[in-house]
């Protein structure tokens, strides 16, 4: 199950929406883009979700690392989407056993 | 938010500023503010660049930024190196030159005061040794604000609160590292609050008058129904130490030149008795700048009492336990700030603490003797009228008043209500349930329930009715009503109620005597109302014009005559 890590990101994307204009808030969406082309977001509010989800998951006892060069060089990859962000925590967490 | 009138802020940080800016221009809440951004960079060149900058003449800077990295001498002791005391004063000195410069040139600078951060530093000599990093910053924060002390324009904010309600990481090392900003999330968005209530402050002034509702907001229970001697105020109880408490902070407030006052439904002499003779108030008359207390529409005494204390709705704050109350001011008033109030009183000195309308700009003598000059005002001052539409509110409430036969399970509800009533109660006839229940079994005799909802939730079984009929002449016995729901038309469909009762067993009249006591005069006032012929203490309607209920109120329920 991975509801608490979606949870976990719906939160620090609400953290981030705070700080930004109506019309680059991020939708409750698996599709809503991240790195993906059409991200609203820019290199400050990308870091403060990252860093937001990463804090999420510590409390849940997830030790994750997001701000990882390789992964935020690729906008196809695991941060891509809100949904592919979520399965890719889950993965780190099943690979944790 | 946006728009013209957006107050520019400044923000003068040693951090990314970009998170707090965006936190600033985008919050829901007024005033709009516009961020003005330098580069992160070391305080004192930071400050050179701000003094250097063309800004807009209404701009309030904020500066915000870590001693550790800023202050040579202090950043040094951190190290654990051997420093000069002096020379870090020098240091801070110069740093405090900076800022008075600057608010020289600014509307206000907001200086965040100086603290520690996690670090532990020198542990248990961290406070103590004079050249320990706690101990410089603990001294250089004393500086600061002694140094700002002349400089009515810098204003320091206070961090604390903002790193506690953060949780318990309130410093972020991923933060810091990835994005260059020291705190959590949190940190930020109180802070940001804290910058906007500021503002506020410094824009418009903060609220000078807080408008208070009485029963179970200034204590607990219904004075008109229990006296005062039964008010939950004070004492070893929970609620009532809460009550207590919190009347202590609406004080403090008249200290600073908030002014309270009071808009309850009450009998006013009974009210006032409480404030003169209760042994655990907290607030006296003398606390008062004003009241408007009696029975009529709450949206219109505050536009009473405002009118008479010349001051407009911007400048008030409205308390009140009542969804209904708060709901029926807010509508007449939109300018009034009418916030959302706790269920418990537990809760009630925090929350008006948590509203942070109060902070005052400047603090005058003038401002500390204000409820004395309005004590004197009220003396002289005479009525003014008031323009809300009480039509349209009660027309807004969508009131459904349902009436059934009295039933087993509500044996209990309705004994106590029979017994506990006061005010609205025509024969003030205490009773036992076994009593109750028998006269609801005889069979000349409707007793029926009331339960009274509107669109902001349910009041519960709130009134009892009894009539008998002897042929076609039917006798109104009982009729209590609780006081949480007078003053919206429940009292006049009662009374409609009671003729449709009697017309249901087929009575041309219906009679009600009313009991005088030394409380119930709103019930007399409402039976009054709804037109009947009157002898003495007696009321009789002919049923064939019976008493009106009001458009504004739904009927249901399963009563005779009403099904």
């Amino acid at each position: 199950m991975s509801d608490d890590l979606r949870a976990a990101v719906l939160a620090a994307v609400a953290d981030v929406n705070l700080q930004l204009p109506d019309e680059r808030r991020l939708a409750d969406a698996d599709t809503t883009p991240v790195l993906a082309a059409g991200s609203t977001l820019d290199s400050l509010a990308t870091l403060n979700l990252l860093v937001g989800v990463e804090e999420r998951c510590a409390a849940l006892g997830l030790d994750v690392a997001l701000l990882d060069e390789a992964l935020l060089a690729d906008p196809d990859g695991p941060l891509a989407t809100l949904g592919t962000l979520v399965a890719h925590l889950a993965a780190v967490r099943a690979a944790a056993g | 938010m946006s728009g013209g009138s957006a107050t520019p802020v400044e923000l003068v940080t040693d951090f990314t500023a970009g998170t707090l800016a965006g936190l600033l221009a985008h919050g829901d809440d007024a005033p709009a503010l516009t961020p003005v951004e330098h580069p992160a960079g070391p305080l004192q060149a930071t400050l050179h660049a701000a003094l250097a900058a063309e800004v807009a003449p209404r701009t309030v800077t904020v500066v915000w930024a870590d001693p550790v990295r800023s202050v040579a001498g202090i950043a040094a002791a951190a190290a654990f190196e051997e420093v000069d005391p002096d020379a870090v004063r020098a240091e801070v000195t110069a740093l405090a030159d900076l800022v008075v410069r600057l608010a020289a040139r600014r509307r206000a600078v907001l200086f965040v005061r100086w603290g520690r951060d996690d670090d532990p530093g020198l542990g248990l000599l961290d406070l103590h040794h004079p050249q320990a990093p706690g101990r410089l910053v603990a001294d250089a924060d004393a500086a600061l604000r002694a140094a700002f002390a002349a400089t009515p324009n810098v204003l320091t904010l206070d961090p604390l609160p903002w790193l506690v309600g953060a949780g318990p990481a309130p410093w972020s090392p991923r933060q810091w590292f990835a994005t260059k900003v020291p705190y959590a999330a949190g940190v930020l968005r109180a802070a940001a609050d804290a910058v906007r209530t500021a503002v506020r402050t410094l824009d418009a002034g903060s609220r000078r008058i807080v408008l208070l509702d009485l029963d179970d907001t200034l204590w607990g229970g219904l004075v008109g129904e229990v006296g005062r001697e039964g008010l939950v105020l004070g004492g070893h109880d929970p609620r009532g130490e809460a009550f207590v408490a919190f009347q202590h902070d609406l004080r403090r407030l008249t200290r600073i030149g908030v002014q309270l006052a009071l808009v309850s439904r009450n009998d006013e002499a009974v009210a006032l008795d409480a404030f003169d003779h209760h042994p655990e108030m907290v607030l006296r008359r003398a606390d008062l700048a004003g009241w408007r207390i009696g029975w009529g529409d709450k949206g219109a005494a505050v536009a009473e009492l405002l009118a008479e204390l010349r001051l407009g709705p911007a400048s008030a704050v409205f308390l009140d336990d009542s969804p209904a109350e708060r709901g029926r001011v807010r509508e007449a008033l939109p300018e009034v700030l009418v916030p959302e109030w706790p269920v418990t009183p537990l809760l009630y000195r925090a929350a008006l603490r948590d509203l942070r309308c109060f902070d005052p700009a400047t603090l005058s003598r003038e401002d500390r003797a204000r409820t004395a000059a309005y004590a004197a005002e009220r003396a002289r001052t005479g009525d003014a009228a008031a323009a809300a539409s009480i039509e349209d509110w009660l027309a807004s409430l969508d009131l459904v008043v349902d009436v059934r036969p009295l039933e087993d399970v509500d044996l209990a509800r309705a004994t106590q209500l029979m017994n506990k009533t006061n005010q609205m109660n025509l024969a003030t006839r205490r009773t036992t349930e076994a009593e109750l229940a028998a006269l609801a079994a005889a069979p000349d005799v409707d007793v029926v329930t009331v339960r009274v909802a509107d669109r902001y939730g349910e009041a519960g079984l709130t009134a009892v009715l009894a009539v008998r009929v002897d042929g076609d002449a039917a006798e109104l016995t009982d009729l209590v009503m609780s006081c949480r729901v007078m003053g919206r038309g429940v009292e006049r469909t009662l009374l409609h109620v009671a003729g449709r009762l009697a017309a249901a067993r087929g009575a041309a009249t219906l009679r009600a005597t009313f009991v005088p006591t030394a409380r119930n005069a709103p019930c007399r006032a409402a039976l009054e109302a709804a037109g009947p012929a009157r002898d003495g203490d007696v009321y009789r309607w002919d049923l064939a014009a019976p008493p009106a209920a009001p458009d504004h109120v739904s009927l249901a329920g399963s009563a005779p005559g009403l099904a």
